[in-house]
């Protein structure tokens, strides 16, 4: 037995001892892990769908995801609004995400910090734009339209970047905990883009970690990435960025991050396992969720040791 | 600073290829192209150069992973239409 295995049989051994009944493990839909997803629902507690994926959908695919919705929570994912930005959302890709909400009753929903458009140029992925005092107007006012749109606020998730966003006066924490505030939006913490971030902009991932606003927390990604090289200006010069790629499987210390979460998250957690590509068994992917229960028991547990001294610091 | 401004001359540097070789060859001449205000311009001009290349590499994957399927699925249509009601 590795070491990994023997960590996550402790932590299922341990599970029933202080972990949160609330909390739930699941995954991403994706049409390849269709199978998989129906043939492990004892182990699946919740499946996240992509709002973007189900525009268009027939009325029996959706009836079919809607019927899943039957047997496991599900949640909708929106990617392509971009209501990160000072340009206003597009009120006709909000109209179909606020359909497929409609048609799927999810129990939650949630779109990304970024902008994907501006000035007639669609980017086509998600884009950190600059964190000033200015795109937390522009993102507030595109919450407010988003809840109008479906009824009920969004959970907002941090993205991964590459580059360090131009036009910034604040960091990225402090910009997130701003947004949160400003909006009373639940969070959506995306573990490996924070930790990408941290590395590749020199913070101590840990650190980082616990500058985000963790009381809003209330749904959580997990996922790998691949380290991208590029030459610098001068000739021996290189320089490595670690990129969120959903290709790659989880590494370890966002494991750990779970832990600091199930220890210093006050809501019960919804934990998602994102794989985009390059899919290994559903085996492996099964194995990657009982590490992540494992590693919220043991912070559950922490929590549990020393709760009231955290609440006592809070206070 | 107007955000919208400098927003818009991101996603044209992360989509357009000429432009963004134009501003790593001559930044100082694009942002005044663009329009940039001097707040802009400096924070334009103080770019993080490799963070700017790996995202521009990045974001052309994804399009091109996007059209290859896209592509893929058009010429299965066509196959279905041309073949499929034998």
């Amino acid at each position: 037995m590795g070491a990994a295995d023997a960590e996550v049989a402790a932590g299922e051994a341990a599970a029933v001892v202080g972990a949160d009944p609330g909390d739930r493990f699941g995954i991403g839909w994706r049409d390849r892990l269709a199978a998989g997803i129906f043939t492990h629902l004892d182990e699946i507690d919740a499946v996240e769908v992509i709002a973007e994926n189900c525009v268009g959908a027939s009325t029996r695919q959706l009836r079919s995801l809607r019927a899943l919705g039957r047997e496991v929570p599900l949640l909708v994912h929106g990617v392509g609004l971009g209501a990160a930005s000072v340009s206003p959302v597009d009120p006709g890709h909000l109209d179909r995400v606020a359909r497929v909400v409609e048609a799927l009753e999810p129990c939650a929903w949630s779109e990304h910090l970024s902008f994907v458009r501006s000035g007639g140029y669609e980017i086509g992925h998600l884009a950190a734009p600059p964190r000033c005092a200015a795109t937390i107007e522009g993102t507030a006012r595109n919450l407010r339209k988003l809840r109008d749109a479906v009824g009920v606020r969004p959970a907002i998730e941090n993205i991964a970047t590459l580059m360090a966003p131009p036009g910034s006066s604040m960091d990225e924490p402090s910009w997130v905990q701003a947004i949160t505030t400003a909006t009373a939006s639940p969070l959506l913490l995306d573990l490996h883009n924070l930790y990408a971030n941290a590395v590749n902009f020199g913070h101590e991932p840990f650190a980082y970690l616990r500058r985000f606003p963790l009381d809003a927390v209330e749904v959580v990604h997990i996922s790998g990435g691949i380290w991208m090289e590029c030459e610098g200006s001068a000739p021996d010069q290189s320089y490595r960025r670690l990129l969120d790629d959903h290709l790659h499987d989880v590494p370890d210390p966002v494991f750990l991050m779970l832990e600091v979460l199930g220890e210093f998250c006050p809501r019960s957690l919804t934990v998602i396992l994102e794989r985009d590509g390059r899919f290994p068994s559903m085996a492996v992917l099964l194995h990657q969720l009982r590490r992540a229960r494992a590693a919220m028991a043991v912070g559950r547990r922490r929590r549990l040791a020393v709760g009231s001294a955290h609440e006592l610091d809070a206070a | 600073m107007n955000s919208m401004r400098l927003e818009t001359f991101l996603a044209r540097l992360f989509v357009d290829s000429d432009f963004r070789e134009n501003f790593l060859r001559d930044p100082r001449r694009v942002v005044e192209e663009h329009g940039l205000d001097g707040a802009e311009q400096e924070s334009a001009l103080a770019i993080d150069r490799p963070g700017l290349l790996l995202t521009a590499r990045s974001i052309a994957a994804k399009r091109n992973n996007r059209e290859v399927r896209a592509g893929a699925f058009q010429r299965a249509r066509r196959m279905w239409r041309r073949f499929g009601k034998f």
